[in-house]
């Protein structure tokens, strides 16, 4: 099978996993609808820190409330792409990864698009609103130009979170269960929502090299937001850097998954 | 078409012992335990052949078929499937396989079995002129389009196994594995899926690799069967060859007319009698059966009588028998 071919086939099986699951019409729209809720609630509460602080560290409220949208967004194309994938363990364990074995095309490709969830378009949608309603807030110009690179920094951020995903799966090939991980990396995520500058030296190294949770966010915001502490590198730079981390740390990933494969031990009939 | 060389494969893995003491102690510090689940195992396979696996749970078939499949890594030893290493070249290898688990499911539980067929037309790029003959030919031996458009959790077990075993051969494989694919059927369902396989194998000239412990799907189709034991290979060969080994006692029943006592030739043992009824073993290398019954005819007059064939079960448990008594 060539690229093209695979990559035909992993579009089949994400429009087979959106059938078989939007059997269940209003679970489906329950949970979109929930999770829209939730994020919109939490932002409220960071809204209201904001009215009382006006600021978090050196960033204004509009800049705060751009690094939200964009992690919102950001998000919501992990969970689009690769949720299912927090599950993955339980996949190895039971033996179902058999099957993902015995098809023509990339393993990772097809656990891929069995993983697709298609309630990530609810955080996507979630962070587009906060995005939309408080455009104004951050003085971004939105030229037809600008919009497509921040589409597609937004896109790169969220392959950096798949790309924790799959490194995250590919653990269940060496260990027997891999929620301590997932629940670190949900911590972890939490930093995405605030600029890294205003967490210790420590963590921000972390962020940019272990758990690279600042190419999701705080890199793009401070490209489009012409930060300061951006000086350091020309600005097509750090744009080369936003929008070719996504497609790097995913390298990275498959890598580390191809090998982790060959650690597959599958269980007995 | 399939050579497997010197074949190995090891499992590591980790002891828990009993008790809240034991799990703390395993927590700390794990043992670590190496399982043997395949130990030098060498074979050929020639296209078109049947062949069957046959040894208890845990023996090590499906180890065996998981790494012909290319899903496992061997510790050592070589698989070559028309060439084709598997386990190095797992895609090119999956284009020309087809498998099947029991009890592991490649349907889409809610969608009609056909939305599972047209994925796997997509994923196996089959063009749609050869893919409707292949619906059409698995509707002649299995009856399935009866079923196509019913979700598969609807589906009755006999169904679903019929839509997994088109599923696993859709593509038109050359080699076809099959790991257990009758667990749980009733007899009809049985015999229907066991006919279809005979009928693809003859109609699509694949070489059919099963491996079940359930002997009699093995002696209905398979010509040549390995067994399989604690991962060793410990009997290989046709049928009959085992059949001259181990299977040389028949059976011979016969009814009188009244209930009485008789006398038996030599080479031939009274195994049990119930009023009118004796149940005889005899080795026919050493006595024809006619013999026995005109021996027994000359005294008392016959009402009927039936011989039996031992089963390949029975074969395989004196076979074992055996072994444990030559290990003894």
């Amino acid at each position: 099978m060539n690229p093209i071919q695979e990559f035909r086939a992993y579009f089949s099986i994400v429009a087979v996993v959106i059938k078989n699951r939007l059997i269940g019409f209003i679970v489906f729209f329950s949970t979109v609808f929930g999770l829209i809720s939730l994020y919109l609630t939490t932002f409220v509460s960071l809204w209201a820190m904001l009215e009382k602080f006006g600021s978090i560290g050196s960033w204004d409220r509009g800049s705060v409330i751009f690094i939200y949208a964009l992690a919102l967004m950001s998000y919501g194309v992990r969970v689009l792409f690769s949720f299912g994938m927090v599950f993955f363990d339980e996949d190895v364990r039971r033996g179902h990864f058999d099957i993902t074995a015995i098809r023509p095309m990339s393993s990772l490709l097809y656990q891929l698009g069995l993983s697709f969830q298609l309630s990530g378009i609810s955080h996507i949608m979630a962070g587009l609103f906060i995005f939309l309603f408080f455009q104004e807030s951050f003085s971004i110009d939105m030229s037809p130009l600008n919009i497509v690179v921040l589409a597609l920094a937004v896109f790169s951020s969220g392959l950096v979170q798949v790309a924790i995903t799959i490194v995250i799966a590919t653990v269940s090939f060496f260990l027997v269960n891999t929620r301590g991980l997932n629940a670190f990396y949900i911590g972890m995520r939490e930093f995405t929502f605030y600029p890294v500058t205003i967490f210790n030296k420590f963590v921000i190294i972390i962020l940019f090299t272990i758990l690279p949770l600042a190419f999701t966010t705080y890199v793009p915001a401070g490209i489009f937001l012409d930060r300061p502490e951006f000086e350091i590198l020309p600005q097509p730079v750090w744009m080369f850097l936003s929008l070719s981390a996504g497609p790097f740390f995913l390298f990275l990933a498959s890598r580390f998954w191809y090998f982790g494969v060959r650690f597959y031990q599958g269980t007995g009939n | 078409m399939i050579d497997i060389h010197e074949l190995r494969k090891d499992y590591t893995i980790y002891e828990r012992e009993k008790g809240f003491a034991g799990m703390i102690k395993s927590f700390i510090k794990p043992r670590r335990r190496i399982i043997n689940a395949v130990q030098g195992i060498s074979l050929k396979i020639e296209k078109g052949e049947i062949i069957g696996l046959i040894g208890p749970n845990g023996a090590g078939k499906s180890t065996i078929i998981k790494i012909m499949a290319g899903i496992l890594v061997p510790t050592s030893g070589k698989v070559r499937i028309n060439g084709i290493v598997p386990y190095k070249n797992r895609k090119e290898n999956a284009k020309q396989i087809g498998v099947m688990f029991g009890n592991r499911t490649q349907l889409w539980p809610n969608l009609p079995l056909s939305d599972s067929l047209d994925l796997l037309r997509k994923i196996y790029d089959i063009p749609i002129d050869q893919y409707k003959k292949r619906l059409s030919f698995f509707d002649d031996v299995l009856g399935i389009h009866a079923f196509t458009n019913n979700p598969v959790r609807n589906l009755s077990l006999g169904q679903r196994m019929r839509g997994e075993i088109t599923a696993a051969m859709i593509h038109n494989p050359e080699v076809i594995f099959l790991d257990e694919p009758t667990i749980g059927l009733d007899v009809v369902v049985k015999d229907d899926m066991l006919r279809a396989i005979k009928e693809i194998n003859r109609e699509k000239k694949a070489t059919i690799i099963l491996a079940s412990h359930i002997t009699g799907d093995i002696e209905n189709i398979c010509g040549r069967i390995v067994i399989i034991d604690f991962g060793k290979m410990v009997f290989e060969g046709e049928q009959r060859k085992l059949r001259g080994l181990y299977g040389s006692e028949s059976i011979l029943t016969v009814e009188l007319e009244r209930d009485m006592i008789v006398g038996l030739p030599p080479n031939c043992k009274l195994k049990k009698q119930n009023q009118k009824h004796l149940t005889i073993a005899f080795n026919k290398h050493n006595i024809a059966a006619w013999r026995i019954l005109q021996y027994i005819a000359d005294q008392a007059e016959i009402k009927d009588f039936y011989i039996k064939q031992p089963h390949l079960e029975d074969l395989i448990k004196d076979f074992y028998f055996t072994m444990q008594e030559r290990t003894k």
